[in-house]
């Protein structure tokens, strides 16, 4: 029994214990379990937050690389479609993207070949040929949204839709999206990029602009040369050199650029001769500059001790050999103007550059007054280094911003010349950090040549433009400034100002007139001094001169008698030309040199295209203080003293025929172009000196900028010389037919030069060059399209979600 | 009978309980397993409620931190540039700018009052975008850093390159009170952004 009761009693005892560890242990575990899970999920909950926080920011980056993607895929589509219309606006950019241009109305559209890839079915748009592109795409998804497969897809309102395209090769979860919209009421493409981490998307959203850009602030098919005292801000281009036969060593070389800071001390012409000679050698890049940290230009920097970057900025070049030379106090700077200094808060410098050049001095210092780009010039530029009367590291000294671009290829060049073309080239080239100094070799698709017959329908505007004013007679007529005839007082020489005349002209003197929208007749051969022109003024010239004499029948040229008296006489007596079987004797009467001083146009300069280049008989020389100005809110223009008169002519000239004429503010092509003066008639403060304001799009067969002047825009160059042909027909060198700008001297080979040492000369000059990317373009110049990012208009967010 | 009743008797005896001084000891074991427990539960849920709120404010922080730097990215004409051109450096405590729809936007920390405020327009009203801001402090005693609320990084004293953030965030006040902590985190905000004006 005992065993029994045991057995009975042992269940009972055990019931009681797991009855209270039971009831212990199930609210433990509760507790615990409701714990466990709870962190649990706050846990995942952070780790969420944490993987969302990634997501997005993948998201948003994967969405940034399509923005860049679509920015990379339009430019290089869009420098397929080569267009002659100037201006791209709303309409004419829905019409390339959507292939409904006619050649008729909106000029010619020749497509190229696409790069980089097959393309199936030929584009004929630019939305095609994105299309064709997007198609050719190897990393796209099919499978991310209903319908990806049959994309790329151009849709009916032309929207082009894209397949997902990975952003890593294999990983499929991170994509970014691109949809490309042409805009109704603006010439650009809006681009709508989705970016994609798994379940997390973010959008990005910008504008791309369609445009037409010739990027460079000088192109030519003739020789460039670029004197002493010039600064240019812009690449430069010239195609010489590319025909047959043209690049030899009596024709001359593509580009001559004098550095400069020669003729200021014998020590530093010296200095830089070795430099120079060190740059030959050692210069890997092109750019005329010795970096100590490349280890083949720091051999060249270690054969002087006075090869050292002064200015810190990671270069030797010959502005710091100036800098050594001058800083007598060894700051690194060269005080030109202690009055400027001490206003600029610099405090009581020493002159160290007084008098040895004071139009360099003034050039550096006041080159690019907007040095922070806020479009506004105060204090805050001049503490940049602006006007401040020193020279220092702030002034950013370049004598190229930019790069050289050349059609013939190195070696051909230098086989021609017999020499290392850096003999040739000085001054320091600064282009932008994504591209190269110096480019040789590049083709006629991406660096065309300018002609003549380009601009037969755009200059039709300008004639009928001035055919709607009154003839100069009848303006001039009818008061408002005198005119002085030709007389013994009024015999000029060609190039005014130079030493070494070619032609003398008797000319007839229009003073203090305003003109608009006129004609200058064949033979007037006049020069226009402190006159405005509003609208056209469109120059009148015989077109069929092509008489190899027509350049020079009629010349006259100047003797002194003793006594001091002049004669003139007949430079090549009993030369003749001919017009149409007609014996000319005397070109001039039927073509036109005219000389514009001290005038002010608002609007444009245009011309008869001259059949054949005649230099000597079509010239336009712009001298003394001439401006150009179109914008009635320029801020330059308001600084004028006579400003509110320009205002209000300017705001007189209707919203369409401004549109034309900021499609050329020189549209001479064929033709002889001289600004400034050989005699720059330098004043005691070089404030003072007078100076060309060039603005625009300036189109001539060739261009001599001389003494003080600003270009702010393109210069397209029209005339190819060649050896035997026109003006060269007697024994003429195509290397006496170069794009000028700046000084040259009689030692550099230019004839039509003074030296330092002449008696009467006043000066190197100064000569700003500054590449305008918004100047528009007149119809006719075949050019690539660009694609832009128009970077205001980005935006986070957009329509597709 | 008598060993029946006896035998019944000793078993009513035993089924009455406990003595008292088994009482006590199965008392005080189960208060005290009760305490422990409480104190454990207690500590759990002022650690859930710390986890929630600091990752509450986590969230609204990023959020907003996020949405600023957005302003940046699509913003233009920053400011305050620095006094001297040839600075590129300004710490601050506020900054503006102008948005993509033309609207002047100014962004103020608040020490005083431990906010991160939010103004459109130069009249515009101060409406309140984060609480419990304030500086980041490094360090101790004389080792202690004070760190700027916003850096920016200007080109030609002017452009605005790269706009930096460095805030703490405490989580909130009034749910620190109720859990009774006092120990809550706070989260350190560094962020920075390039408006694409500038960059692209």
């Amino acid at each position: 029994m005992t065993a029994n009761t045991h057995a009975i009693r042992k269940p009972a005892h055990r019931h009681r214990r797991r009855g209270v560890a039971s009831v212990l242990a199930m609210m433990f575990l509760v507790i615990f379990g409701s714990l466990g899970v709870a962190m649990a999920i706050v846990a995942q909950g952070n780790l969420r937050t944490a993987d969302s926080a990634i997501k997005v920011s993948r998201a948003m980056s994967a969405a940034e690389t399509g923005l860049v993607f679509a920015a990379k895929r339009l430019a290089s589509e869009g420098r397929r479609f080569v267009v002659r219309k100037g201006v791209i606006d709303a309409d004419f950019a829905g019409k390339l993207w959507n292939g409904t241009w006619n050649a008729g109305v909106d000029g010619e559209v020749i497509i190229e070949a696409a790069q980089g890839y097959d393309e199936a079915d030929t584009a004929d748009s630019l939305g095609e040929a994105v299309r064709n592109a997007h198609s050719a795409d190897e990393n796209t998804l099919t499978s991310v949204d209903a319908g990806d497969a049959s994309l790329p897809a151009l849709n009916e309102d032309g929207t082009l839709e894209t397949r997902p395209i990975r952003v890593v090769a294999g990983q499929d979860s991170v994509w970014f999206r691109l949809t490309y919209e042409p805009l109704v009421d603006s010439p650009a493409i809006r681009v709508t990029a989705v970016g994609a981490d798994g379940d997390i998307r973010r959008t990005l959203q910008m504008d791309f602009r369609i445009n037409k850009r010739i990027e460079f602030a000088v192109i030519t098919p003739n020789r460039l040369m670029i004197g002493k005292n010039v600064l240019i801000s812009g690449p430069l281009a010239t195609r010489y050199g590319t025909e047959a036969g043209e690049l030899n060593a009596g024709n001359g070389n593509p580009l001559v650029m004098r550095s400069d800071f020669y003729y200021l001390s014998d020590d530093l012409d010296t200095l830089l001769n070795d430099f120079y000679a060190a740059v030959e050698e050692y210069d890997v890049d092109g750019d005329a500059r010795l970096r100590p940290s490349n280890s083949t230009e720091a051999l060249g920097i270690a054969l002087s001790d006075d090869f050292a970057d002064l200015d810190g900025d990671e270069y030797v070049t010959d502005f710091d050999l100036f800098v050594g030379t001058f800083s007598t106090d060894g700051d690194a700077q060269v005080v030109y103007d202690t009055l400027k200094a001490a206003a600029a808060g610099l405090g009581n410098l020493t002159s160290e550059f007084d008098d040895v050049d004071n139009q360099l001095a003034w050039l550096i210092d006041q080159w690019d007054p907007d040095r922070n780009d806020d479009d506004v010039i105060d204090v805050r530029d001049t503490r940049l280094g602006y006007d401040d009367g020193v020279i220092n590291s702030l002034d950013r000294y370049a004598k190229v911003t930019g790069r050289l671009a050349f059609g013939v290829t190195q070696s051909a060049w230098e086989t021609a010349h017999g020499d290392d073309y850096q003999t040739l080239v000085q001054g320091p080239i600064s282009p932008n950090l994504d591209d190269a100094p110096v480019t040789f070799g590049v083709p006629a698709e991406e660096m065309r040549v300018v002609t003549t017959d380009m601009f037969a329908d755009s200059a039709v505007w300008f004639k009928t433009e001035a055919n709607g004013g009154g003839s100069l007679a009848s303006q001039s007529g009818s008061g408002g400034g005198t005119i002085t005839m030709p007389s013994a007082a009024t015999w000029e020489p060609v190039p005014f100002g130079s030493t070494a005349a070619y032609d003398w002209y008797q000319r007839k003197i229009y003073s203090n007139f305003t003109f608009e929208n006129v004609k200058i007749p064949a033979g007037e051969n006049a020069v226009f001094d402190n006159c405005t022109f509003v609208g056209v003024c469109y120059i009148e010239t015989e077109t069929e001169c092509i008489d190899v004499n027509w350049n020079y029948a009629g010349s006259m040229k100047q003797t002194v008698l003793g006594g001091g008296s002049v004669i003139y006489s007949p430079k090549f007596p009993g030369l003749n030309s001919n017009l149409g079987g007609v014996t000319v004797a005397d070109t001039k009467v039927h073509s036109n040199s005219i000389r514009f001083n001290n005038c002010t146009f608002l609007g444009s300069i245009a011309g008869d295209t001259p059949g054949e280049y005649t230099h000597w008989r079509n010239k336009v020389q712009l001298t003394g203080q001439t401006r150009f100005y179109l914008d009635a809110t320029d801020p330059e223009l308001l600084e004028q003293d006579d400003s509110a008169t320009l205002v209000t002519l300017l705001n007189g000239i209707s919203a369409e025929d401004k549109d034309m004429l900021a499609r050329s503010s020189v549209m001479l092509p064929g033709w002889s172009v001289d600004v400034g003066n050989f005699n720059n008639e330098q004043a005691a403060d070089p404030e003072d000196t007078a100076r060309i304001k060039l603005r625009g799009t300036i189109i001539a067969g060739i261009m001599d900028v001389r003494g003080t002047a600003d270009v702010f825009g393109t210069m397209l160059m029209t005339y190819r010389p060649v050896a035997g042909q026109g003006p060269l027909f007697y024994d003429g060198q195509p290397d006496m037919f170069n794009t000028t700008i700046g000084y040259f001297g009689a030692l550099d080979g230019d004839g039509e030069g003074s030296l330092p040492d002449d008696a009467g000369f006043e000066g190197f000059g100064e000569i700003t060059l500054r590449y305008n990317p918004d100047a528009k373009l007149p119809d006719g110049i075949p050019w690539p399209v660009t694609v832009e990012a128009l970077p205001a208009t980005y935006l986070e967010g957009g329509p597709v979600s | 009978m008598t060993p029946v009743r006896t035998t019944l008797l000793s078993r009513a005896a035993r089924r009455r309980g406990f003595n008292l001084i088994e009482l006590l000891v199965a008392l005080g074991i189960s208060a005290a397993l009760l305490t422990a427990t409480m104190v454990a539960l207690n500590a759990c849920f002022i650690a859930y409620q710390t986890t929630t709120e600091e990752a509450a404010t986590h969230t609204v922080s990023r959020l907003v931190m996020h949405r600023v730097l957005s302003m940046v990215r699509t913003g233009e004409d920053f400011g305050p540039m620095p006094e001297d051109a040839l600075e590129n450096l300004v710490e601050t405590d506020y900054f503006e700018f102008t948005d993509h729809q033309g609207q002047l936007i100014r962004i103020t920390f608040d020490e005083a009052n431990s906010r991160l405020l939010f103004r459109v327009g130069a009249e515009g009203d101060d409406r309140v975008l984060l609480a419990g801001v304030q500086r980041t402090v490094s360090g101790e005693g004389e080792n202690t850093t004070e760190f700027p609320a916003f850096v920016l990084e200007f080109e030609k004293g002017t452009h605005l390159r790269r706009f930096s953030m460095d805030l703490t965030v405490t989580p909130d006040a009034n749910q620190s009170t109720k859990s009774d902590l006092g120990v809550m985190r706070p989260i350190r905000l560094v962020a920075s952004s390039m408006p694409r004006a500038e960059t692209w």
